[in-house]
C-alpha cells in the first residue's frame, strides 16, 4: 500500500469518526422559508454596502413571503428593517408608521412578537420620536425597550446612547454624559462606540468641557471615517465646528465647518448615500 | 541458412514465373525471303500491342530464306485466325523491331500450333512512311513553335512603328475622354439629386420596415427571453438548493457551520440624529 493510499484511508476514517461524533441537529426548512431568509440576508448585505434600493426590494419580498406563511414575528422584524431604511432616507413618518404597526401587533389578540422584536420596535420608535423632538413619546418607548433589554441585550449600548440623547433633549447634560459613558463602556461594535463617543462629546459641549468634548468628537470622527459612514462624518465635523466655535477657536471652527460643507456637497453628488 | 536457401529458391521461382517459364506455349513459324531484317532470337511477338511470345530461333535455310521460330502463349494462339499474318514493325523509327500478328478471321478456324504464318508485305514502305510521317510531325511542331515568335517579332516592329502615331492619337483620345468625363460628372450630379429625392420617398417605406422588424424583435424578446431568464434563475436556484442540501448532508454537515440566525437591521443611536 502506497503512502498516498494510506493517507486516503486515514482521511476517510477520520472523516467518518468526526462525522459520527457530531450531534448537531439539522433543521429542515421549507423552500419558501429558506428563500425568504436568503432574501433577508441579501438585503442586509446590500444595506451594509449602501444599496438601499436593492435592500428594500429584497426586504419587501421577504416580508410578503413571511406574511403568506403567517410568520408574524419574522414579518414584523423585516418591517423594522424597512423602517430603518425609511428613516435613513428621511421618511421619518413612514418609518414610524411601520414601527407602530409592529408595536400594534403585540397588542392584537392571537398574534405575538418575540421579545427581541418588541425591544427593537420600541428602541427604533424612541429614536424616531427623538428625531421629531417628541421627548415624552421617546421616553415612553425608550423605557419599554430598556425594560425588555434589562441591560443585557445586544442593543444595550445603543439604548444608553439614545437615553443620553433624550437627556440632552431634556436639558440634563450631566445625565447625558453618564449615560453616554455607560454606552461607551457597553459598546460591542465600532458603530456603537462612535455613537457613544459622539454623545459624550455632545454632553461635554453642553457642560462646557471643550477639551474632552473635542477629543471624543475627534475619536468618533476617526471611527466613522474608517467605517465609511459619510453621514456620521458630516455630523462629527459639524459637532467639532460647534465645539471649537464655543471654545473660542474660530479658525479651527471655520476649518471644520468648511470640511463639513465639502463632505455634504460630495455626499449630495453621490446621491445621498 | 535454410531460410536463405528457401528464400533464394522462392525468388528464383517467382522470377521464372515472371519470365513465363510456366506458361504453356506453342511454336509457329514465319519465313522471311528478304533476309532476317533485324529479327533475332528474343525479338518480341505482339498482338494488338501486347506481348504474346518471342522469337526463340532464327535459321538460314539452304534456299537463303530465313526461317523464324516463334514461341507463342497457347491461350493467345487461340485468338488468332487460321489466315493470320505477321508483319515486321517498330513503334518509333529508331525503336526495336518486333513481329506483329494480324489476327485474321476466326470463321476459317484458329491458328494451329506449328503452323507457318504468312508474312504481310509492305512493311518497308510502311517503315519509310512512318519515318517520313514522324519527320513531318517534328517539322510541323518546330514550325508551330517558331510561328508565334515570328508573329511577336512582327507585332513588336509594327507596334514600334505605330507608336509615334498612337501617342498622338492617345493624347487626342484622352482629351476627348476628359471632355466626356466632365459631361458624365455633370450627369452624375443630376442623378444624385434624383437619388436624394428618391431617398426621401423611400424613407417612409424604410421606416415602416424598421417598425416591422422592431415589432418582430419585440415579440421574440417577449416570447423567448423570459423563458431563458427563468431557466437561468431556476438553474441558479437549483445550484443553491444542491449546495444547501450538500451542506446539510452527513458528514459534511458536521464540518460546515450552520447559517447564522437572521437578524433585522440593528438599533443604532444615530437613527435619532436624522
Amino acid at each position: 500500500m502506497s503512502a498516498f493510499q494510506l493517507g486516503a484511508w486515514l482521511l476517510t476514517v477520520a472523516t467518518l469518526m468526526v462525522g459520527c461524533a457530531q450531534t448537531k441537529v439539522v433543521t429542515e426548512k421549507s423552500l419558501a422559508m429558506t428563500h425568504a431568509e436568503r432574501l433577508e440576508s441579501r438585503a442586509s448585505r446590500a444595506y451594509a454596502k449602501g444599496d438601499r434600493e436593492g435592500a428594500v426590494k429584497d426586504f419587501q419580498t421577504a416580508a410578503q413571503i413571511y406574511e403568506s406563511l403567517a410568520m408574524g414575528d419574522a414579518a414584523a422584524s423585516v418591517q423594522l428593517s424597512l423602517a430603518r431604511i425609511d428613516a435613513d432616507e428621511g421618511r421619518a413618518r413612514d418609518a414610524l408608521e411601520r414601527v407602530n404597526g409592529v408595536l400594534g401587533l403585540a397588542q392584537q389578540r392571537g398574534t405575538s412578537i418575540s421579545t427581541e422584536t418588541a425591544l427593537l420596535a420600541n428602541g427604533r420608535a424612541a429614536a424616531l420620536y427623538l428625531q421629531q423632538h417628541d421627548v415624552a413619546a421617546a421616553h415612553s418607548a425608550l423605557t419599554a425597550a430598556e425594560r425588555l433589554c434589562a441591560s443585557t441585550c445586544d442593543a444595550a449600548s445603543a439604548l444608553l446612547a439614545l437615553r443620553a440623547n433624550w437627556a440632552l433633549a431634556t436639558g440634563d447634560a450631566a445625565g447625558a454624559k453618564a449615560a453616554a459613558a455607560s454606552a461607551l463602556a457597553q459598546s460591542r461594535s465600532t458603530s456603537d462606540k462612535a455613537n457613544a463617543l459622539r454623545s459624550l462629546a455632545e454632553s461635554g459641549l453642553a457642560l462646557n468641557q471643550w477639551t474632552s468634548a473635542a477629543g471624543d468628537a475627534e475619536q468618533a470622527l476617526r471611527i466613522d471615517q474608517e467605517q465609511g459612514s459619510a453621514l456620521r462624518v458630516v455630523a462629527d465635523l459639524d459637532l467639532l465646528a460647534s465645539i471649537y466655535a464655543k471654545a473660542g477657536h474660530p479658525e479651527q471652527a471655520a476649518a471644520y465647518r468648511a470640511r463639513g460643507q465639502a463632505a455634504k456637497d460630495a455626499l449630495k453628488q453621490l446621491g445621498g448615500k | 541458412m535454410a531460410l536463405a536457401v528457401i528464400c533464394a529458391i522462392g525468388l528464383m521461382g517467382l522470377s521464372a514465373w515472371r519470365q513465363g517459364w510456366f506458361t504453356p506455349t506453342e511454336h509457329v513459324f514465319v519465313v522471311l525471303d528478304n533476309g532476317a531484317q533485324g529479327v533475332q532470337v528474343g525479338t518480341l511477338v505482339k498482338l494488338k500491342g501486347f506481348k504474346i511470345g518471342e522469337v526463340d530461333e532464327v535459321t538460314l535455310e539452304s534456299n537463303l530464306d530465313v526461317n523464324v521460330s516463334m514461341r507463342v502463349a497457347t491461350e493467345k494462339l487461340a485468338l488468332l485466325g487460321a489466315d493470320a499474318q505477321v508483319k515486321l514493325s517498330r513503334d518509333t523509327p529508331i525503336g526495336a523491331k518486333y513481329i506483329e500478328f494480324m489476327p485474321g478471321t476466326k470463321p476459317k478456324g484458329t491458328l494451329m500450333p506449328r503452323a507457318s504464318v504468312a508474312l504481310h508485305t509492305g512493311g518497308d514502305v510502311e517503315d519509310i512512311m512512318l519515318i517520313v510521317k514522324s519527320g513531318v510531325e517534328k517539322l510541323t511542331s518546330a514550325l508551330g513553335k517558331i510561328e508565334p515568335i515570328l508573329d511577336d517579332t512582327k507585332k513588336l516592329t509594327g507596334e514600334a512603328a505605330d507608336m509615334r502615331e498612337t501617342i498622338h492619337g492617345s493624347v487626342d483620345v484622352m482629351l476627348g475622354n476628359l471632355q466626356a468625363l466632365s459631361g458624365q460628372l455633370k450627369q452624375i450630379g443630376q442623378t444624385a439629386q434624383g437619388m436624394a429625392s428618391h431617398v426621401d420617398a423611400d424613407r417612409a417605406v424604410i421606416m415602416a420596415q424598421i417598425k416591422d422588424i422592431v415589432k418582430t424583435l419585440d415579440t421574440t424578446i417577449t416570447k423567448e427571453v423570459p423563458p431563458t431568464l427563468r431557466s437561468t434563475r431556476i438553474a441558479t436556484e437549483d445550484v443553491a438548493e444542491i449546495t444547501d442540501g450538500a451542506k446539510k448532508t452527513w458528514p459534511i454537515s458536521g464540518f460546515v457551520a450552520s447559517d447564522p440566525p437572521i437578524k433585522p437591521l440593528p438599533l443604532d443611536a444615530f437613527e435619532a440624529k436624522r
